[in-house]
């Protein structure tokens, strides 16, 4: 079977293409670094593998996107790689294409984008480009489906090979690095025109040039078969540096590359209009990042959101659902008591698999609306934008404007978000944006927010709900601060980010967005929920000898509660129920509902006897703030370490516990 | 004349001559900011920091701290 990589620039229309050759739906958005991992399809109607890699703008491997992408491509070696080309930014894509010839694999160039490019009244003639790069070209718009059969048609049947060796032929690099490539062939060590590029820049670096010695070194060794002969190489590979004079290699091997294509697009490239779809992004810059306008507009977007959000799919949607719901439960009750089944499985379908799933259906609507806002401002590009404001004030605390990007996807679900803080290509700060980004109430929150709210502050719910995001985020803040100062120290990062053009979000690929996301709720409801319902509804039931209980606080559960319940009681919550729904929600924060609903009859009874106003907004706080639920944690894990997700889970645990604490004892004082 | 990136006026054309800095210098030349790319300053953030900066019919940011380790020419 054969192995074709999609390689790009970062937000060039690889994921939308991938999609398109494959039948699957990756998730797609408008900024730099949605892809974060490779991911793997097969080709319509054929054996052939299509392999969708990080965006990259160079092969020199700076962030680890980068280095997934390169180092794929250095040592897997697949048997085509088809470079897709923003043909809007023409320019700045052809020059990975000038680095990915030198790999020496056969290569296909697909120009996506060329409706923007028609549209703006521009032309490239890409059956000259081809001739002069000796590299077939195929024109299509990923996003419009134009060209895809076409493009597919090729990639089946015609046998691709690298005509090109480089496109730096005629300049001293290209011989010196021929030299090396001739030197290394003596000791049977092949080595790529680019791997060669690679140890000529290298050399120049005179302060670190031990360390960078022993870097190429490694590269070179890399290639060798045999340990035995490791000191004969290192002494070879050290006389090739000798060879090379001293400049500024990095800049000059750069330099002739853009020169290269600066002459093709003078050729080929025909602009009527400069730049057509910056100069639209700039109008709307002009608005939208004003010195005075931004920080409002930003505000108001994000109040929007959770306008629309709470409001409108709270109240009205979710009471249809909910209405619906309680009338299948009726039924059920009905249809199961006159098939004549025993009162205790009744119980558990009716109070164990209904009430602790239905309780978190209700939520479906408010959940499609928040991801459905999310993603129009990821698909926009205004997320790198909202980025790009908020860069000077993270910075401040120990973060960089690209941590925002996970904030706001935060909002949504932590996993995806943790996962997305890997376009920060500085180490530490992704770090510290990892370990801060559960303190955003994620949406699995929401449903618990909602409905103690409407129990405990009927009136005032919003502004309550709207409090614990407030909180999240200033905690975020104060965590930052210290931390970036003491143990989860950040040195100087940068914060060069592309900005993508607007675009105006396709409504196919939100729906997409939204559907996964539902997909996955509506799944984890279907799974994890239910089976920790059923648990739940057993444990509560049964005692440790498995005998029914009447009396549930002497069942497994309300033992468990009664062990736990002594730590929360300073909080205002001792109650053995909800300190186990605080357990449980340790699988999904949405199981806390899920828990209380099966423990209590009916919460909007019950929970009011247990709590004051007082003690309930002390419980919300600390779901705001608690440990991360099994998922992130496995999520901090693979980011970052088993140390980072294990203090991550005391930390937070802390600050909820002390924070609950503060607000409970001195609240007492006042009411 | 010569300057630093950052202390050019909004919309001002210039050309980058040299860069310094070796930590970012890499991903910058990555970004096609090497000498002799024509640049301007097309935006800057609310705060004062960073800028926006439009090379090569593309859109990057940075902060000022970097943009002052590229020296540009203008025209007069």
């Amino acid at each position: 079977m054969k192995t074709f990589a999609l390689v790009g620039n970062p937000n060039c229309g690889k994921t939308t293409l991938f999609n398109k050759l494959t039948d699957s739906q990756e998730y797609v958005g408008n900024w730099s670094g949605v892809t974060v991992e490779k991911k793997q399809g097969v080709l319509k109607n054929s054996e052939i593998n299509i392999v969708d890699l990080p965006g990259i703008y160079s092969l020199s491997s700076y962030s680890e996107d980068e280095i997934i992408a390169s180092n794929y491509l250095l040592h897997e070696k697949p048997d085509l790689i088809i470079n897709i080309i923003d043909a809007a930014n023409i320019e700045r894509n052809l020059y990975l294409t000038t680095q990915l010839i030198e790999i020496g694999l056969p290569i296909i160039i697909v120009l996506n984008m060329m409706d923007e490019v028609e549209k703006h009244g521009d032309s490239i003639n890409y059956e000259m480009m081809s001739e002069i790069l000796n590299i077939p070209i195929v024109p299509i718009s990923a996003a419009k489906s134009i060209g895809i059969e076409n493009l597919i048609d090729i990639l089946k049947n015609s046998s691709i090979e690298l005509k090109t060796e480089s496109v730096l032929k005629s300049t001293e690099e290209f011989s010196l690095a021929k030299k090396i490539i001739v030197q290394l062939a003596q000791v049977n060590i092949s080595c790529t025109i680019l791997t060669a590029m690679k140890i000529i820049e290298g050399n120049r670096k005179r302060r670190c040039i031990r360390r960078k010695r022993r870097k190429i070194n490694r590269i070179i060794i890399k290639k060798r078969n045999r340990r035995t002969r490791r000191n004969k190489k290192i002494n070879i590979a050290s006389n090739i540096f000798v060879d090379i004079p001293r400049k500024s290699w990095d800049i000059i091997i750069a330099t002739d590359r853009y020169n290269f294509i600066d002459n093709l697009i003078a050729k080929c490239v025909n602009k009527t209009h400069v730049a057509n779809a910056i100069a639209i992004s700039n109008k709307i810059d002009k608005i939208l990042v004003n010195k005075y306008l931004a920080i409002p507009i930003f505000l108001l977007i994000m109040f929007l959101i959770f306008e629309c959000t709470f409001s409108f799919g709270g109240e009205f949607l979710s009471g249809l659902i909910e209405n619906f719901l309680d009338n299948i439960s009726i039924l059920t009750e009905q249809t199961l008591l006159s098939l004549n089944v025993k009162p205790i499985l009744i119980d558990l379908v009716t109070k164990g698999i209904i009430s602790g799933i239905g309780m978190i259906l209700v939520f479906l609507p408010q959940i499609t609306i928040l991801f459905f806002f999310l993603s129009f401002i990821e698909d926009s590009g205004y997320i790198a934008r909202a980025a790009f404001i908020m860069d000077k004030p993270l910075r401040q605390i120990g973060l960089s404007g690209k941590s925002f990007v996970p904030m706001l996807l935060g909002f949504g679900c932590s996993v995806p978000a943790i996962m997305s803080a890997r376009i920060l290509d500085n180490e530490k700060s992704k770090r510290l944006t990892i370990f801060l980004t559960p303190f955003i109430s994620c949406s699995a929150k929401m449903p618990v927010y909602a409905i103690l709210s409407k129990i405990f502050f009927p009136h005032h719910a919003g502004i309550v709900i709207f409090s614990f995001y407030l909180l999240g985020i200033i905690l975020q803040a104060l965590a930052g601060i210290i931390l970036s100062k003491t143990i989860l120290h950040t040195d100087n990062s940068n914060f060069i980010m592309e900005l993508p053009p607007y675009r105006l979000p396709m409504f196919k690929n939100l729906i997409r967005h939204v559907y996964d996301r539902l997909k996955d709720f509506v799944e984890k409801a279907g799974s994890v929920l239910l089976l920790a319902s059923i648990i739940i509804w057993f444990m509560q039931n049964f005692n440790f000898v498995f005998c029914v209980v009447s009396d549930n606080s002497k069942s497994i559960l309300g033992m468990i509660g009664k062990f736990i319940a002594p730590v929360f009681t300073p909080l205002g919550f001792g109650d053995w129920r909800v300190c186990v729904a605080l357990l449980t929600g340790f699988v999904a924060k949405e199981t806390i509902v899920s828990s209380l609903s099966i423990l209590f009859t009916d919460i909007s009874i019950a929970l009011p006897q247990i709590f004051s106003s007082l003690s309930a907004y002390c419980y919300m706080v600390f779901i705001a703030l608690y440990v991360p639920c099994i998922a992130t944690i496995y999520a901090i894990k693979r980011e970052t370490s088993w140390k980072l997700a294990i203090f991550s889970i005391m930390f937070q645990f802390s600050v909820a516990w002390i924070v609950s604490f503060i607000i409970f004892q001195v609240g007492k004082l006042f009411l | 004349m010569k300057n630093t990136l950052e202390k050019l006026k909004r919309y001002e054309k210039a050309v980058i001559s040299e860069i310094y800095g070796d930590d970012i210098k890499q991903k910058l030349i990555d970004m096609g900011v090497i000498p002799g790319t024509e640049v301007m300053i097309s935006n800057i953030a609310p705060f004062g920091d960073p800028i926006e900066i439009c090379l090569r019919g593309y859109e990057l940011s940075l902060r000022k701290s970097d943009a002052s380790k590229i020296f540009v020419t203008t025209k007069d």
